[in-house]
């Protein structure tokens, strides 16, 4: 207890926190594709500022949602369409971040009843840990979580599992345990509804939520 | 409360005419008419309930599988003596006392499975004393009587069982009984309503003066502890202070509820409430711990992560099991000798049961490799001589019950999914959280004759745990 509460009052991105963590609602996997801002105009510079601005906006807010290949999309768009202005000079550092957060956050996923770590999730834990070593003050709280097959009990034990296994994973590439707390939350918080195999395979799953530190 | 297709007018005014007199042959007649519509009312009920949540009575007993589950249902109704509850009788003032205590009387012994009831018009006069020859006429092997005395603030309830058969008086008890408005007015009935029960079967324990603690799931996420008379009534919310909560389990005194709840944050507490005083406290905080159950000396048994995964621990003792998956939900048998849990070695969940003084676990629930047959969340029964659980059958979880050494095992339902089961004190009714696609409603099912009824229909209810007789002041 004594720990979350100070963690919570070093939060910087607060808003991430709340959307990744307390909403039982399935959090969107992808948001509606952004539409491309429209072409630049001829030659008035204070109204090519006034658009890449409105552009870095988008971004920042794509971010804040979680929305990061938009952001991505943004930026770089900024970039061939907006060279030389602010938003434009921001941007490359923009991309970094929003990289740094899709690494941080990205989810990885778990065979029925298991909590074993697949190739493909060993890959994004890899990810994660290689930001994770670049912002040294960033912890992490790892979520457990199982489909809705199996009591309620015994998913409960299964998600912590889940949540175990990826902390063992990133602690093996040596990074410090202290950096990481986990939880389970069982079937209760699906991303998915629906009682098909495809939701179940979405809900099997660890999620990584920024508890503290900058990036 | 009226027999259907009898002009019943007529034979109710015979009856109050006659009600002491030799029964006369031209309405012996009748009578034996109204008793074959009376019994044919009563096995229609009885099939209708099972037919609500079981499969069709054709399936009987069916084969064994090569893994030695019994498949279908399979109940051994015995004979079951016919009951009837004459109108209770009181003084001026105290009719609507006599009529709420007859019609609580009337439902627990219904609901006790012990009897076949038949049922009276509400019109049925009740004074005189019982004329055994007429009841016996009626198919009635058991008579209940019964009359309220003192006053409207400090009622007495007098009940006599009788025997038809011999024509005898085979016991009477006076109970003191709360005013009618009063929070313990129907528990002190069901308290009767056990006495008789007692009475009528050598001594057996009856269920009515019990509660069943439960989980509710709120729209929003969140979800509650609830605890509701055995009956369905009385129904109130235990303040718990997590955001979720899991898992109620009564002490063997019934006075205590222990159960786990998870914050906003994640962590999970261990609280025991105490339901006489309403206090709370904290036993345990933890990333995980979960499924308290007590021993019959009221120590706590519950499941903690350990090391790598969940392992079951003992107030006073320690750890109990060493598994290489996760073990929870553990349940000690009455002698507090041996205790059964689900573990999963194999990743798929089974029942096992170990010595509390340590030694190997044994597996009593049915492995197949390559299968789901997941078995999870066994109760040892308090008569000691079944362990009931769900496990996987076809497309989902199914109750089965089996003996402690993994002998004679029997499923019980076999419709949608049945899961979470849990003893009444009598060892034979189980009550268990039953899922179909607007969620999941609690269940009573009493594993001999079969019978099933609903107890809570908001179709968000689960984690159901059976009190043991609860003490007076409940």
């Amino acid at each position: 207890m004594q720990r979350s509460h100070k963690w919570a009052a070093v939060l910087v991105i607060p808003l991430l926190a709340v959307a990744c963590s307390g909403n039982p609602e399935p959090v969107p996997v992808q948001a509606e594709p952004a539409p491309m801002a429209p072409p630049p105009p001829p030659d008035d510079s204070a109204e090519r500022e006034a658009a890449a601005s409105r552009i870095c906006d988008r971004a920042s807010a794509a971010i804040q949602s979680g929305d990061y290949s938009t952001a991505r999309e943004l930026l770089q768009q900024v970039l061939r369409d907006y060279p030389g202005t602010t938003c434009a000079a921001s941007a490359p550092d923009q991309i970094a971040r929003a990289e740094a957060l899709e690494a941080l956050t990205a989810r990885i996923h778990f065979e029925f009843n298991l909590a074993s770590i697949s190739d493909q999730a060993a890959a994004i834990l890899q990810r994660k840990a290689e930001v994770l070593r670049a912002y040294g003050d960033v912890q992490l709280t790892i979520e457990g979580h199982a489909d809705e097959r199996g009591s309620l009990e015994y998913n409960q034990a299964l998600g912590m599992r889940r949540a175990r296994a990826a902390l063992q994973y990133l602690t093996s590439l040596g990074l410090d345990a202290s950096r990481f707390r986990v939880v389970t939350f069982g079937e209760e918080r699906p991303l998915a509804r629906g009682s098909t195999e495809g939701a179940w395979r979405q809900n099997r799953r660890s999620e990584f939520v920024i508890a503290a530190g900058e990036i | 409360m009226h027999f259907q297709g009898i002009e019943w007018s007529s034979i109710f005014t015979l009856i109050q005419v006659d009600a002491n007199a030799d029964i006369t042959s031209e309405w012996r007649a009748a009578l034996l008419r109204m008793t074959m519509m009376g019994k044919s009312r009563g096995s229609a009920r009885s099939i209708g309930a099972v037919l609500g949540l079981l499969a069709v009575p054709a399936l009987g007993h069916a084969q064994e599988s090569a893994g030695g589950v019994r498949l279908g249902i399979s109940y051994e109704p015995g004979y079951v003596p016919a009951l009837v509850v004459a109108p209770v009788a009181s003084g001026a003032g105290l009719e609507a006392i006599a009529d709420a205590a007859g019609t609580i009387l009337e439902t627990d012994l219904d609901f006790s499975d012990r009897f076949d009831i038949i049922a009276l018009p509400d019109t049925f006069p009740s004074n005189g004393p019982p004329n055994y020859a007429l009841w016996n006429q009626l198919g009635a092997v058991w008579l209940v009587t019964a009359d309220i005395s003192g006053s409207a603030t400090s009622p007495i309830l007098r009940v006599s069982l009788h025997d038809t058969v011999y024509g005898q008086l085979k016991n009477v008890q006076a109970f003191s009984l709360p005013q009618l408005t009063a929070d313990g007015f129907r528990m002190a009935i069901h308290r009767a309503s056990d006495q008789i029960v007692s009475w009528a079967t050598d001594g057996q324990r009856g269920i009515a003066a019990t509660r069943i603690a439960f989980r509710r799931r709120g729209g929003d996420g969140t979800s509650a502890l609830f605890v509701v008379d055995s009956d369905g009534e009385n129904l109130r919310r235990i303040p718990t202070g997590g955001q979720s909560v899991y898992s109620p389990a009564f002490s063997p005194d019934g006075s205590r509820i222990a159960y786990t709840t998870q914050n906003e944050s994640g962590t999970f507490s261990l609280l025991e409430t105490n339901l006489i005083t309403e206090s709370r406290r904290t036993i345990s905080t933890s990333e995980l711990i979960q499924t308290p159950a007590y021993t019959p000396d009221g120590r706590l048994g519950y499941a903690e992560i350990s090391g790598d995964g969940v392992e079951v621990f003992l107030e006073g003792t320690g750890r109990l099991t060493d598994t290489r998956g996760d073990a929870l939900n553990p349940t000690f048998s009455p002698d507090g000798r041996r205790f059964a849990f689900e573990a999963d070695p194999t990743n798929q969940p089974q029942v096992y049961v170990q010595d509390v003084s340590g030694g190997s676990p044994r597996r009593i629930s049915v492995y197949v490799r390559r299968e789901r047959t997941n078995a999870v969340g066994p109760d040892w029964s308090p008569s000691g001589d079944r362990i009931a659980y769900a496990a996987i059958s076809g497309s989902g979880f199914q109750v089965f019950t089996v003996n402690p050494d993994g002998t004679d095992r029997r499923m019980l339902t076999s419709r949608g999914e049945s899961e979470a089961p849990s003893w009444a004190p009598d060892g034979r009714h189980l009550v268990f959280s039953s899922a179909d696609s607007q969620g999941h409603a609690l269940w009573i099912l009493d594993t001999v004759t079969g019978r099933s009824r609903v107890l809570t229909s908001s179709r968000q209810d689960e984690l159901p745990d059976w009190s043991p007789a609860l003490p007076t002041g409940s």
